[in-house]
């Protein structure tokens, strides 16, 4: 046991001890049965389900086998997930209807050392080892205790129902939790190979091959490496090599970073130093731009100063001339002022100008009234013209016989519309009543359209009867049953008759009229009609009537009291009529008198209008001659005008000719005078603008800038090489500037992005009228604030790249030498790994030798001719992490003296199958330690024929006895024969139907030899009852 | 049980049961687990051979072992793969969680390391950032709320154990998961982003020769 | 080795790791296949989903066992307790695969919640509710749409084992049954069979 394994906590702690029972709870189908299990030789295991040997839980079982010996192939490293396949699960069991899955499940081994026989000292150094399986990760929890603690009880659900309670009394194997998958194989058994097995795909299949789980020619000869190794141990000693390769690579990682690390960083770094560099020699330009500056203000001054001095002496000349010029100027204005005297003159000129114009309005106006008389004139002999035309027809008649004569026809044009007005309302009169008359509804006048349709006379007989008045109240009663009637002719009764029932009015009441041999009525009512006589009907109906009933036979009363008369329609309407034709004719009459009236009026009228014009035509002639005198009297007043105008307009004339001579005078007067202000304006201004030049040139600044008096700028500039002191302003200004654009470029080398460079440089580089697009002058301004940025920029950088250069120096090396201590590290390992593996390659070869030779003395023992293992040495791995790749080549005879042939040189499976476990077998018996070994076997000699059958049982039955070995095998039903003789352990698990969830007890037998210790460990084990009393009186005391 | 992988079959067939149950379990490790696993705790990582076949395993998913402190492994996206991603304009992350965990980041990262307190290139910070530290006006109080639960559930973030002023967050255990070359890049971006005129940033780009920034002046000189 | 071999190495990467980075991914079902990402057809079959597969022994389960958590789920309890419910609802013909499964409504989830837990519901259970469902959502366990208040199991179902599909069955008989679903759409022909089965 290690040192480093001592600290981790529990480690290998059955070590030698072997598996004495086993017993299962809530796994597959399997009952919760202890049973007893032998520590060496060969155990079978046999089934006995509903139909044959499967169903029976054998894999299952063996499965739980291999699991409780930390088989490899369970993944325990990632916590054996397939382990949870193994619990009972109703599905699988077919009993989801009364069942539910558990969520957990155990498997419980109890190991003591094998050689023990007292069941006392067995219990002693027992020790019971817990496996809980759980459905979801951690899949597997461990604990263990001391001596016996397995689930009791008499029955399956006693046991079951028991074995929680049994694992939460152990105590947690690590700390506050419990061992999984992982550290099964590390706690239970130091880590080293316990188990080999093949399992069936039923249960679980490993994705890889194995010796036992395939066919031996689907393995590559390096997986038989593999194997042999675990087998043998060598394993161990192969992973203490792949150590000392893990560690040369870590050192060659190491280095190969550490170089690569300098690499890039020298690179990164060249940069930056180069950087640094730049910054430097920018520092040197700025200064030399700084002192070309300093040169540049004092050459400024010192212009400036000789310019200021030129200034003020032309000042004074200028001076002088202004006074001179301000001389000659006033002596003009003097002059100028002498021509305001003459006012007499002035005052002359105006009088004659007035007078004259005063006479020549005169004049005008005379003319003007005379065109205005001569006008009037015109118009009124135009309008005597009018009125004597006029005034023809009057026809003789003068105004006042015209007016009588007016008179009198108008009045009887009035007697005229008063009478055709009266016949116009008699008009209207007679058709109202007409139109009353007819307003009445003729009766039946569809049905009388029938009969005149058909030809035949016909009429109402309401509208033909004509009734008086008085009779009236009689008669009207006794009519009143015909109101609808029509009367026709009694010869047209019968076409009538027809005619009206075809139009569809039965029922309707015909009076026939112009029947012979009639009475005549004097009384009463008559027809108005000519073509009907009715005097027969009239008289039959005035005979039947009395005063009250109409008809007295048949006692008929009609009602009466018609508001309107009901007959005589036809008669009134013919009377009507005429009376309108002889009211039309009275209108005509009437109407053609008014009009000659009318006419008689228009002429009176026309002779009064003409008799008026003929009088206005005389007064007009009056006016005119009236008119005629006025323009006789115009015409002699112009004439007396005319000699006074033409004296005032000559005297006019001769004033305005004098003053015309003066203004002449005066104009060059004031011409003199403007040019005189013209040259003093010029002076004036030459002289602003010396004094604004003086002023442009700053003295104080410049005396600023230099930062002296200008004698000192110029001790300065002498103190200068003899080119330097020639150059002027401008070429310093020049230099400057470039000399700036260097110390620019060599600060921000690559970039003029915003981000690299200072928010107040970027601004003085690239705003408005800035250092990159402006002009020399914009540049020369920018000069001072550019030194200035520029000055913080590098002095900031400054430290920065001293403390820069001082960490790049300490790391460069460190770096080297840390690049130097990997690579010696690296020759180190190297040579350590080097070295074990030569020394482990001897050993390797040594161990695979015995394999062979026991392979080839099982082989030759067990029905072969010989084998052997082939080995060459592989090189050593060309790279660290890359595997050092042994190969095993298993080779034998097939025939007595027969060539060795590959393993995988076409031949049969069951002799690949029989190979495999010899070569098994041979591992496990070269192996380098006795401690035990279990070889699993599901479906023990699955492709062996019979005779290998017995051979593989009888092997597996000596490696048992031989070495510490142990081998489990499933059988097949027709093995059963083979086995039972040589098994030491003949287990069978039984299930006689699908319903039971659970198995049966198993069937546990010893062969001769070993049946009373299996007896005696299964009465240990079915006997136990719980912790012994003293074990209970402990635990107080520990709690 | 016995699935087939039509990735991984043909780099696990060779290794034996256990060396392929180690080979597994150090991938899931170095996959899956929050933080970076110890070497010394798996064979898979201890042992290089079977580390090899660990990394060749991530390569196939275009991950790649991740060395941290020199004493745990994690895995992260391969340099190359990452690169194509990005020119591909993969970005499952939206612009809302990637401004909070650049927050995070300068507050509790750029800003400790550039006053000297934060050094090397480590993404683990004692220094948490506050909500406070977290308000922008650009980003509404339940645009933050959400986004900061989507960092936390994807391990981009962690809450601190600092709880005086409030939540704070530092960064997640995922930062772990960068490679060398990813936190060179992630560290130097966030000094751009956070000071571009700072001497240091200038001479990251000095370091980097600043390809953009060339191509940008290209047309200006 | 090859320039296919390797261009092919590439895609095969490149997939992957957009699958890690994002999660089960839905493509076009013309996209090529990807060595290791299963391929799980949409229940309209007009895009493909992506689903990282890895070799058994390897994947989240390992971890517990080497005491190497992965990143924490927060709610644990609540949200496997919702997965477990959304698979009693969306998982009805028990004898399939659980993918795609039909859709599944809140109301059963709601109904199943308060079975499950032998009370009335209780106001505070939706917010755990909806939380969890959120949660399952964005690591594509199941597929929530918030709007309809249904749901579907997530692509990442399909990488459920036979051992897993029994031990879900055997769990499912131990949730309430949920009632028939009332889909905002037009049912589906699942939903008969499952009315039959409530009758019984």
């Amino acid at each position: 046991m290690s040192a480093a394994a001592a600290e981790d906590g529990p480690f290998d702690i059955l070590g030698s001890k072997v598996l004495l029972g086993v017993q299962v709870v809530d796994l597959s189908r399997l009952s919760t049965h202890p049973i007893p299990m032998i520590g060496r030789g060969l155990i079978t295991v046999a089934g006995q389900g509903p139909t044959d040997s499967n169903g029976a839980g054998k894999s299952s079982w063996i499965a739980a086998l291999s699991l409780l010996h930390a088989d490899d192939q369970w993944r325990l490293t990632s916590g054996a997930p397939g382990a949870a396949e193994l619990l009972f699960t109703a599905e699988a069991a077919g009993q989801e209807g009364n069942w539910s899955n558990v969520d957990r499940g155990y498997i419980v081994g109890v190991f003591s050392d094998p050689e023990l026989t007292d069941l006392d000292e067995v219990e002693a150094a027992a020790i019971t080892v817990w496996i809980r399986i759980n459905r979801k990760a951690s899949y597997i929890d461990l604990r263990w205790k001391q001596g016996l603690h397995i689930p009791y009880g008499a029955t399956e659900a006693e046991r079951a129902a028991g074995a929680d309670a049994l694992w939460a009394a152990l105590p947690h194997s690590n700390g506050r939790t419990d061992f999984h998958a992982n550290k099964l194989s590390q706690v239970l058994y130091g880590g080293q190979v316990r188990c080999v097995s093949f399992l069936s795909t039923s249960v679980r299949s490993s994705p890889t091959a194995n010796l036992l789980a395939e066919p031996l020619n689907e393995l590559g000869p390096a997986r038989i490496f593999n194997a042999i190794a675990t087998l043998t141990g060598l394993d161990h000693e192969l992973e203490q090599e792949q150590a000392h390769r893990s560690a040369e690579h870590t050192q060659r990682e190491a280095t190969k970073q550490a170089t690569a690390d300098l690499q890039r960083w020298e690179q990164e770094m060249a940069t930056v130093e180069a950087g640094i560099l730049q910054r430097a020699a920018a520092r040197e330009a700025l200064a030399a731009a700084k002192e070309s500056w300093q040169a540049r203000n004092a050459r400024h001054l010192i212009d400036g100063d000789a310019r200021n001095r030129e200034i003020l002496q032309e000042l004074g000349v200028l001076d002088e001339r202004v006074a001179e010029q301000e001389a000659r100027k006033e002596s003009v204005d003097t002059e100028i002022d002498a021509f305001g005297n003459e006012e007499g003159l002035l005052r002359d000129v105006q009088l004659t100008r007035q007078e004259r114009d005063k006479l020549d309005a005169r004049d005008r106006e005379l003319d003007m009234a005379q065109r205005s008389v001569r006008e009037q004139l015109e118009r009124l002999g135009q309008e005597h013209r009018r009125l004597t035309e006029a005034g023809r027809s009057a026809d003789g008649r003068d105004l006042t016989v015209a007016a009588e004569e007016q008179a009198e026809a108008r009045e009887i044009l009035e007697e005229h519309i008063g009478r055709d007005h009266a016949a116009r309302v008699a008009v209207e009169h007679t058709e109202a009543e007409l139109r009353e008359a007819e307003s009445g509804q003729t009766v039946s006048a569809t049905q009388q359209q029938v009969l005149e349709t058909a030809g035949i006379e016909c009429g109402a007989l309401t509208d033909i009867t004509e009734l008086p008045e008085s009779d009236r109240a009689e008669w009207e009663p006794r009519l009143a049953p015909y109101r609808e009637a029509v009367v026709i002719d009694a010869g047209d009764a019968t076409v009538a008759t027809t005619a009206l029932a075809d139009a569809g009015y039965p029922g309707f009441l015909l009076v026939l009229a112009n029947r012979p041999g009639a009475p005549t009525l004097r009384r009463g009512p008559k027809s108005a009609d000519k073509r009907f006589a009715l005097d027969g009907f009239f008289a039959a109906l005035g005979e039947r009537a009395t005063k009250e009933n109409i008809d007295e036979a048949a006692g008929v009363v009609a009602v009466g009291q018609f508001d309107e008369p009901i007959t005589g329609r036809t008669a009134r309407i013919q009377a009507a009529g005429r009376r309108v034709e002889a009211a039309k004719a009275a209108r005509a009459v009437a109407s053609a008198a008014l009009e000659q009236a009318r006419s008689r009026v228009e002429q009176a009228e026309r002779r009064t209008a003409a008799a008026q014009a003929l009088a206005d035509a005389d007064a007009i002639q009056e006016q005119i001659l009236q008119l005629r005198e006025t323009i006789d009297r115009h015409e002699s007043d112009r004439d007396s005008l005319a000699p006074q105008l033409q004296a005032a307009k000559e005297s006019a004339e001769a004033a305005a000719g004098q003053q015309l001579v003066r203004d002449e005078r005066l104009k060059n007067l004031e011409s003199t005078r403007r040019e005189h202000d013209r040259i003093l304006d010029d002076l004036i201004g030459r002289r602003l603008a010396l004094l604004e030049e003086q002023t442009a040139l700053d003295h104080t600044t410049r005396t600023t800038a230099w930062g002296g008096t200008p004698a000192e700028a110029e001790e300065f500039i002498l103190g200068l090489p003899d080119d330097a002191q020639r150059r002027t302003t401008a070429d310093w200004n020049h230099q400057a500037c470039t000399q700036l654009d260097d110390v620019i470029r060599r600060c921000f080398p690559n970039a003029r992005s915003r981000e690299e460079i200072p928010t107040e440089l970027w601004e003085i580089l690239n705003g408005p009228e800035g250092w990159t697009n402006g002009t020399l002058g914009d540049r020369v301004g920018l000069v001072p604030a550019l030194h200035r940025t520029l000055s913080s920029h590098l002095a900031q950088h400054e430290t920065f790249d001293s403390l820069q250069q001082q960490q790049i120096a300490s790391q460069r090396a460190e770096r080297n030498a840390a690049l130097e201590r990997a690579r010696e590290g690296l020759d180190e390992a190297e040579s350590t790994a080097r070295a074990h593996r030569t020394s482990l390659a001897d050993g390797i070869k040594a161990r695979l030798s015995l394999v062979s030779q026991e392979f080839d003395r099982l082989d030759q023992q067990y029905g072969g001719y010989g084998a052997k293992l082939e080995f060459p040495e592989p090189d050593p791995p060309a790279e660290p992490d890359k595997p050092w790749r042994w190969t095993v080549t298993p080779k034998w005879r097939r025939s007595e003296g027969g060539p060795f042939s590959a393993f995988n040189v076409k031949g049969n499976t069951a002799q690949m199958d029989e190979k495999a476990v010899k070569l098994v077998c041979a591992a496990a018996l070269a192996g380098g330690s006795d401690r035990p070994l279990l070889l699993i076997l599901d479906e023990l000699g699955r492709n062996l024929g019979s005779q290998h059958r017995r051979e593989a049982v009888a092997l597996f039955e000596q490696i048992g006895r031989d070495r510490n070995i142990t081998v489990i095998g499933a059988l097949q039903d027709d093995m059963e024969r083979y086995a039972l003789a040589s098994s030491r352990l003949y287990v069978k698990l039984r299930r006689s139907s699908d319903t039971m969830p659970y198995n049966q007890a198993p069937v546990v037998k010893g062969n001769e030899d070993n049946a009373a210790r299996v007896e005696l460990l299964r009465e240990w084990m079915t006997s136990y009852r719980g912790s012994t009393p003293t074990l209970e009186l402990a635990s107080p005391t520990l709690a | 049980m016995t699935e087939q992988h039509a990735l991984f079959d043909s780099l696990l067939q060779d290794l034996s049961d256990r060396a392929r149950d180690e080979v597994l379990a150090a991938f899931s490790a170095v996959q899956y687990a929050a933080h970076p696993v110890a070497e010394v705790q798996l064979a898979g990582l201890r042992d290089v051979t079977l580390r090899r076949q660990v990394q060749r395993m991530l390569k196939l998913i275009g991950r790649t072992l991740v060395h941290v402190d020199g004493t745990h492994w994690t895995a992260g996206y391969d340099d190359d793969i990452a690169a194509s991603l990005v020119a591909q304009g993969w970005q499952p992350l939206s612009v809302i969680d990637r401004a909070v965990l650049v927050l995070v980041l300068v507050h509790s990262v750029a800003i400790p390391r550039s006053e000297g307190i934060l050094t090397g290139d480590s993404w683990k910070s004692a220094r948490p950032t506050t909500v406070d530290e977290l308000r922008t006006t650009r980003i509404s109080g339940e645009e933050r709320r959400l986004s900061l639960q989507r960092l936390r559930a994807a391990g981009l973030i962690q809450l601190s154990g600092d709880h005086s002023s409030g939540p704070s967050y530092i960064p997640g255990p995922q930062l772990q998961r960068l490679t060398p070359a990813a936190r060179r890049r992630l560290q130097d971006q966030l000094i751009l982003a956070a000071a571009p005129a700072s001497p240091i940033a200038e001479a990251i780009r000095a370091r980097t020769g600043s390809p953009v920034a060339v191509a940008a002046v290209g047309d200006e000189t | 080795m090859s320039t296919e071999a390797v261009e092919r190495r590439l895609y095969n990467a490149l997939w992957w790791a957009k699958v890690q980075s994002a999660g089960p991914l839905e493509v076009d079902p013309d996209t090529p296949a990807v060595a290791g990402l299963t391929r799980a057809a949409s229940p309209d079959g007009s895009t493909v989903w992506l689903v990282p597969t890895l070799p058994s022994g390897a994947g989240h389960s390992v971890l517990e066992e080497l005491g190497a958590p992965p990143v924490a789920v927060e709610q644990p309890n609540e949200t496997a307790r919702l997965l477990a419910i959304c698979v009693t609802c969306c998982w009805t013909d028990r004898s399939a695969p659980a993918w795609p499964g039909v859709t599944g409504t809140l109301a059963q989830i709601r109904s199943v919640y308060a079975g499950m837990r032998g009370r009335p519901e209780q106001s505070s259970d939706l917010t755990l509710i909806i939380g969890s469902l959120r949660r399952l959502h964005a690591t594509h366990w199941i597929r929530w749409d918030e709007k309809t208040a249904e749901v579907r199991l997530g692509p990442r179902v399909v990488t459920w084992t036979a051992t897993d599909l029994s031990t879900l069955r055997d769990l499912c008989r131990h949730l309430p049954e949920p009632p028939p679903a009332e889909l905002s759409t037009r049912p589906e022909p699942e939903s008969d069979e499952r009315q039959e089965v409530l009758d019984d």
